[in-house]
């Protein structure tokens, strides 16, 4: 080797080590990891569901998490959100008679690690099980045909203790809503005078207490805030000379009473509501009207009303399922057709924050079970 | 007499007769007894028809005009009533849509008569489930406990249970049922209409009731709008595999079955009828199906016709169908007396009685022990006419096991005999005679139930 060349090696040395230390300590701390947001959903399959998991930002990179087998044509019934990577479900085992008061198994999955853990085998089908935000309860409910009667149960995922937290004859049902506090939990009961919401205390004890009639009819798609002190809800309402949902708020304490959120201005049916990650808005999905396709909305929280539009399908409507905790994403159904009447094929598409929509191609039925936030 | 003494005279004789009650039941022989649940203690057989259901649609296509068994009180339709909460009034009409007769045999059993083991053109196990819906229209009403002689299956029970054609015309009988129910325990469909039978649209709460009329929050609910079918909107039922039955009220399943048919053998297996579902964001339709209405007797829940309404088309039954479809069976029993030694070798526990049927058709039987101690495996099925398909290792015979339940014998040797009968064929009833050696010390005879 040319001996002046040596000199012109070591600046480079230099020069590539300087850059390498530059790039990992120059503002003096690493650089934050950046979290990916996976979406977690199953496929339905007539004897057996799968539930995958793929990442926000390339959907067809879908990983298989977990097979569950069950009763022929009957799917699983999730819990309403996940709590941090903690999934939950409702089953009918493969070998239960196919209909949908045959006693279900209660499932909870971590869709980090793909754990299976069977919790309970009495659970009913189709009410979607419940979980605080910390992942410490998950109430679902279990009836008991010949006695007529209806129960909350409380699973304890520490301990995997169980306690009934309600029990009541009725003539419709009860339906676990939020776990709030210390682990009590809110549930509707429904009655021929409406929906109604009450609070039991997690350990069972003394009567539930009554916290607002929610409405004189069927309410449903009951969403706790992310500080645990409001629900949002949808509650039909004639206006118009028609029926149309309406996202509606309620606190849990202080006592009350809900309000509608998004009343001026629509017209038509508003779909779904979820809260933002930071609490600070509500996005629903609403009709199109004359319009080919219309976008969820974002409704600012806080008095400002500001409302913030995301991309639209081209045709149909969205019912928003969840955001990414990071709140890049929204998982939403998205239907093809005109209205709730009529909604046309319904596909599972994850909208962007920032612009754009992917939809997840499948041939059979999507099931949205929540997000997964990856380190 | 005072009124009080009057009183205790009735207290004590209403006490005497609980009581009296009371003992007789409990004293009642109850070796015997045949069944803990639905009318069969075991399952039935039955004969599996073509894997493109033709035989199956035919015979619904024929019980939607009462074109099987007219005149039957318990097979044949009734007359279908007519007429608004105020005017309902029995009619001449002994009629269902076929496109919903069609669309409920698919929902309730796939169109199948036997369990899903069974090869078509073949004969195996009958469709029981554990609510005891039997067969093509999975009949449960009155199917849940035997009701013939010595609380045995009775002759219509055995066949609803084994032969596809009085099945499927039984199903079509509990359909006019359910509509007929209104408006005493139930609402109407077509006050606009004078809930004429012929529109489709006014058989929804027909068709829901099909199913059990249940309310909202109930684990069984057919209730439109329950949060347990998870969130509103939802997309039709398409009725093709790829869609979840948890996010639908029964009746829409229905729905999506006549629009969208299923294509078992590559064609669909009828016309597609896009039926009319209530339109909830309509203030009457989402009033009659609001939570306030649904109390007894529903009045509140009566509804316009959704329209665009649907006119029912009856199909044109050929003549001479329902003889064809039920044929001429014959009974055939291969009969000698059974000997079962308890103690002996296998083949000496055990007897074979074989059923044939000379005739054509399919030949419904029953087989009925004289005591409790005989066990007859299965207690009914069928045996197969030389003009029925029954290809490869498909049986036209049916074969009885006899075995002995010994823990009911009533001493070491005992004498009973098997009665084999047919409800839809020729032939009288065939009397086996069953004797049987038991070589050890009987205990407590009548203890045990003859599982």
């Amino acid at each position: 080797m040319p001996r002046h060349v040596l000199p012109l090696l070591a600046l480079l040395v230099l020069l590539a080590a300087g850059g390498v230390a530059a790039c990992d300590f120059g503002d003096g701390e690493p650089d934050e990891p950046v979290a990916e947001a996976r979406l977690v959903f199953a496929e339905f399959g007539p004897a057996e569901d799968r539930i995958y998991a793929a990442p926000a930002a390339n959907l067809e990179a879908r990983e298989l998490i977990a097979s569950v087998p069950h009763a022929q044509g009957w799917a699983l019934t999730p819990a309403v959100e996940m709590a941090g990577s903690l999934a939950a479900f409702v089953a009918l085992p493969p070998e239960a008679e196919p209909r949908r008061d045959s006693p279900a198994e209660l499932w909870l999955l971590d869709a980090a690690s793909g754990e299976l853990t069977r919790l309970a085998g009495d659970a009913d089908l189709l009410v979607a099980p419940v979980f605080d935000r910390e992942g410490r309860f998950l109430v679902y409910r279990r009836s008991n045909d010949l006695e007529g009667t209806q129960e909350l149960v409380r699973v304890d995922l520490e301990t995997r203790t169980r306690r009934t937290v309600r029990e009541l004859t009725t003539r419709f049902g009860v339906f676990p809503v939020a776990v709030i506090g210390d682990g009590d939990v809110v549930y509707m009961e429904l009655s021929n005078g409406g929906a109604d919401l009450y609070r039991a205390a997690g350990d069972g004890a003394g009567e539930a207490e009554l916290l607002v009639h929610a409405s004189d009819h069927i309410a449903g798609g009951w969403r706790l805030s992310p500080d645990g002190s409001e629900l949002s809800y949808l509650a039909p309402r004639i206006e118009a000379e028609r029926v149309v949902q309406r996202l509606h708020v309620t606190p849990l304490e202080g006592g009350g009473e809900p309000r509608i959120e998004a009343g001026d201005g629509f017209v038509g049916d508003q779909f779904s509501p979820v809260w933002t990650p930071a609490g600070d808005g509500i996005t629903f999905g609403q009709e199109p009207g004359f319009a080919a396709g219309a976008a969820p909305l974002t409704l600012a929280l806080g008095g400002t009303g500001e409302q913030s539009p995301l991309t639209a399908p081209e045709r149909g409507f969205d019912a928003p399922l969840g955001w990414s905790a990071d709140g890049r994403y929204l998982a939403a159904r998205s239907f093809d057709g005109r209205d709730a009447y009529d909604p046309g094929r319904e596909s599972l598409v994850v909208i962007a924050g920032a612009g754009g929509r992917t939809t997840v191609l499948a041939e059979h039925e999507l099931i949205f079970l929540g997000w997964l936030l990856d380190d | 007499m005072t009124d009080a003494a009057l009183r205790r005279i009735a207290r004590a004789a209403l006490i005497t007769l609980a009581v009296a009650l009371a003992l007789g039941l409990w004293s009642a022989p109850r070796g015997a007894e045949p069944a803990s649940a639905c009318a069969f203690l075991r399952t039935p057989k039955t004969y599996e028809a073509d894997r493109a259901r033709q035989r199956y649609m035919d015979a619904i296509d024929a019980a939607a005009v009462n074109a099987l068994f007219p005149g039957s009180l318990f097979f044949g339709l009734p007359t279908v009533e007519v007429g608004t909460r105020g005017n309902r009034s029995d009619s001449t009409i002994r009629q269902v849509p076929v496109e919903l007769l069609r669309a409920i045999a698919w929902v309730e059993s796939g169109i199948t008569m036997a369990s899903r083991s069974v090869p078509y053109e073949s004969q195996g196990d009958a469709l029981i489930t554990f609510d005891c819906g039997h067969g093509v229209m999975q009949v449960t009403t009155g199917m849940t406990v035997p009701l013939g002689n010595d609380r045995w299956p009775s002759a219509t029970q055995v066949s609803v249970a084994t032969h596809y054609v009085y099945n499927i015309a039984r199903g079509a009988v509990i359909l006019v049922d359910k509509w007929n129910r209104a408006p005493q325990s139930r609402p109407i469909v077509g006050t606009d209409t004078n809930s004429a039978p012929d529109l489709i649209e006014n058989w929804y709460y027909a068709a829901w009731s099909y199913n059990g009329f249940t309310g909202p929050g109930s684990n069984k609910s057919n209730h439109p709008s329950d949060p347990q079918f998870g969130g509103w909107p939802r997309e039709r039922f398409r009725c093709d595999g790829t869609q979840a039955r948890n996010r639908y009220p029964y009746q829409e399943l229905v729905w999506g079955c006549m629009a969208r048919p299923p294509a078992p053998n590559g064609s669909g297996l009828w016309a597609p009828v896009d039926a009319t579902l209530p339109n909830l964001s309509q203030v009457s339709y989402f009033e009659a199906l609001s939570i306030a209405a649904f109390r007894f007797p529903f009045a509140g829940m009566d509804m316009p016709t959704p329209q665009p309404a649907h006119q029912a088309e009856p199909p044109s039954i050929p003549r001479g169908f329902a003889s064809r479809a039920l044929a001429q069976p014959r009974l055939s029993v291969n009969a000698p007396p059974i000997e079962i030694r308890t103690e002996g070798a296998f083949e000496e526990t055990r007897g074979t009685i074989r059923i044939r049927n000379p005739g054509s058709g399919i030949l419904s039987w029953s087989a009925t022990p004289s005591d409790g101690w005989i066990v007859v495996d299965p207690p009914a099925g069928v045996a197969l006419g030389s003009d029925v398909a029954c290809p490869g290792n498909c049986s036209r015979e049916a074969e009885i096991t006899i075995t002995v339940n010994p823990t009911l014998l009533p001493s070491a040797t005992a004498r009973g005999t098997v009665r084999v009968s047919t409800p839809n064929g020729e032939g009288r009833d065939v009397e086996v005679r069953i004797e049987v050696d038991a070589d050890f010390e009987v205990g407590a005879p009548g203890t045990s139930r003859a599982y």
